[in-house]
């Protein structure tokens, strides 16, 4: 029943969409173009949701993902002989968790003609770039849908519900739903209400503040962010120093690219360093939370064991005492068994 | 007797003023530590984290903005006085843009990974080639013109071959470097970097000090300064390899920095007396001066956004570089 309500809405949205595009045109200087523009918005809106729903009803066969998230979404619901391509960077292991699956299939680089060379009936995009290649394909009479970025789990239901709808997958898109809440009740369950500070640090000093799916994975597995303490929204720059006068519990790395960067330079930095080693410091691939999929649980699960082997006595209290290297930790890369 | 004090006066004067800015560096930034609490901290032992912040990263910096703003104010003014011209610059000489091409070669490639100073050798590499390139597209006369068009295409050509190598680097986060060897930025280094680049910069000054003499007999032109026993095939090494040694580490750790070494010998010329020797030390310590300046501000004006050295220095150089050839054509006709 959720779904049908979910597919009702997205049907709203879908021909909202469409007649905010089609408005646009109003702004063009001329007025009689406006004018008909209008009229034509008006009538493909109402003409809209029916051929809508007549498609639905059938599954799609020849799906084309231009997202790295959606890929992901799309290889985990629709066998491969239905998926004509996926993104390029689906193939790399550094941003997708399922890059060898990704690697048997075609890739496109976005570009509107190489997709439309694949006569796709249905295409999947994120709803933040490409949007000039969507208008194209759009306008090409190809059926597009859209997804938001996800920045919390609930986020990632709507999403995995939603592409369940599309592919004609529920029943799978279910089953991912519930293993992951699974998973994640099972944290929640377990979880010490010890406080203790997370800091995320990635490339060229980047960090997660509030509203992001960083941060409720941090959050989830009993942390606080020290993103969002510091008043950052979104994916901000974290000043080194800044980092280490906040003295947190635990610090978050993702893992390093092997080609040399300026970007990863400050993980080599001596700053740093000490820090990792008065606190505990973990490494989390970042492709568990690049997207937010039911494999972000996993992210949770790794933090929630990196606070399990912290000291017990909050590292904040000796400081300025020698011997903090007693409660020493290397970077651990935590990578939990999938089940 | 009156213009030795007032030179003796000038450089303590500029001694003074790099070491307030020094300070200001040494307590700027985003920590909030307080003025007397941050030399303390950098002054005390290792524990605590405002020691670490002091220590390892605010005190690195510091001292790379002396090092660094030495080697661009010291390396214009020789260069200025080698080629006669008041519009060289390791800048738009194109040498801090080779300079920053040897050192992206040696990091993208993964070379400096495994050896570390291939760094700096590198960039000293490019920085060289840099030198002896726009000596032979300029010609020996070295007319203005012909320098800076040599110099264009040279940065030009380095500069295009840095943006390549970045792209084609398999690391997606390459690319958005580019910014930083063409513009510079002392964000986040380390002791690490002051150990690399510090011999290379010493051995730098050491031989643009010790053309200082000739250079002074340069201003009488060149069979004048032969005459009087200067060798003009060792003077050339002298500076040039003066030039490459201390700005290709200066570059190779921090990236190109432009116009300090177009601005800071010029703004100081009037006050040592026109003598090219007495401007070797005080454009040292001007340039020191303007790059710690200009790292406070950085920091100052967009705590949060990583603003390039380049694009202050470049916001007071450029109109003064066009001021500058306004003058020459005033002067030629």
């Amino acid at each position: 029943m959720e779904s049908e309500a979910l597919l009702l809405t997205n049907n709203i949205q879908e021909r909202r969409r469409w007649l905010l595009a089609l408005l646009s045109g109003l702004r063009l200087p001329n007025a009689g173009m406006a004018v008909f523009v209008g009229i034509a918005a008006i009538c493909l809106g109402l003409l809209y949701p029916g051929t809508l729903t007549a498609q639905k009803r059938s599954m799609p066969q020849r799906i084309v993902s231009l997202n790295l998230c959606t890929d992901q979404l799309v290889m985990m619901l629709a066998g491969p002989e239905r998926i004509a391509a996926i993104s390029h960077l689906s193939i790399d292991p550094a941003l997708s968790v399922l890059s060898g699956q990704a690697r048997r299939l075609p890739i496109t680089y976005g570009q509107a003609e190489e997709v439309f060379l694949l006569k796709p009936d249905l295409i999947v995009a994120g709803s933040f770039h490409l949007n000039a290649t969507v208008d194209i394909l759009r306008r090409l009479g190809l059926k597009v849908e859209e997804f938001d970025s996800t920045n919390s789990f609930v986020d990632i239901r709507t999403n995995v519900r939603r592409m369940g709808v599309l592919l004609g997958e529920r029943e799978k898109a279910e089953a991912l739903i519930t293993e992951m809440d699974r998973r994640l009740s099972k944290l929640d369950a377990e979880r010490s209400q010890r406080p203790a500070l997370a800091a995320l640090y990635y490339a060229n000093s980047y960090t997660s503040g509030a509203n992001t799916l960083a941060s409720e994975v941090v959050e989830r597995a009993g942390f606080e962010n020290l993103g969002s303490r510091a008043g950052l929204t979104g994916t901000a720059e974290l000043a080194l120093e800044t980092l280490v006068m906040a003295r947190p519990d635990l610090v978050v790395t993702g893992l390093s690219y092997e080609a040399p960067a300026l970007a990863q330079e400050v993980f080599a930095h001596p700053a740093l360093a000490y820090l990792q080693k008065r606190s505990g410091a973990v490494a989390v691939p970042e492709n568990l939370w690049i997207c937010g999929l039911p494999q972000t649980a996993e992210a949770v699960e790794a933090l929630a064991a990196a606070k399990r082997t912290l000291p017990a006595v909050t590292a904040r209290s000796d400081l300025g005492k020698p011997g903090y290297s007693a409660h020493s930790d290397r970077v651990r890369a935590a990578r939990p068994q999938s089940p | 007797m009156i213009p030795g004090v007032s030179y003796l006066l000038l450089v303590a004067s500029l001694a003074a003023f790099v070491g307030c800015l020094f300070i200001a560096s040494l307590v700027t930034g985003p920590a909030g530590i307080s003025f007397w609490d941050s030399l303390e901290a950098l002054a005390m032992g290792r524990e605590g984290a405002a020691s670490i912040v002091m220590q390892e990263i605010r005190l690195p910096r510091a001292i790379l903005g002396v090092l660094i703003g030495a080697s661009l104010g010291l390396s214009g003014a020789a260069l200025q006085g080698y080629l006669r011209n008041p519009l060289a610059e390791p800048g738009l000489l194109g040498i801090s843009s080779s300079a920053s091409l040897g050192a992206v070669l040696a990091i993208y490639t993964g070379l400096s990974a495994a050896f570390s100073l291939a760094l700096p050798l590198m960039a000293l590499l490019g920085a060289v080639g840099a030198v002896l390139l726009v000596r032979i597209l300029a010609g020996n006369q070295a007319a203005t013109i012909s320098l800076i068009l040599a110099g264009v295409a040279v940065t030009s050509f380095a500069g295009a071959m840095t943006s390549l190598m970045l792209n084609l680097s398999p690391n997606p986060f390459a690319a958005l470097e580019i910014v930083f060897w063409m513009l510079g930025s002392l964000k986040d280094r380390s002791m690490t970097h002051v150990w690399l680049c510090l011999p290379f910069i010493l051995i730098g000054w050491a031989m643009m000090f010790q053309a200082g003499r000739a250079l002074d007999a340069l201003t009488l032109g060149e069979e004048a300064a032969a005459s009087l026993g200067f060798r003009m095939d060792r003077v050339q090494a002298l500076v040039v390899l003066g030039t490459a040694a201390s700005v290709g580490a200066a570059t190779s750790v921090a990236g190109a920095i432009g116009f300090i070494g177009l601005v800071v010998p010029h703004i100081l010329r009037p006050l040592v007396g026109a003598k090219p020797s007495r401007l070797l030390l005080a454009s040292a310590l001007g340039g020191a001066g303007v790059l710690l300046a200009a790292d406070v501000a950085v920091r100052l004006v967009a705590p949060d956004r990583d603003l390039k050295l380049g694009v202050l220095t470049a916001l007071v150089g450029a109109p003064f570089f066009l001021w500058l050839i306004f003058q020459q054509r005033r002067a030629a006709l």
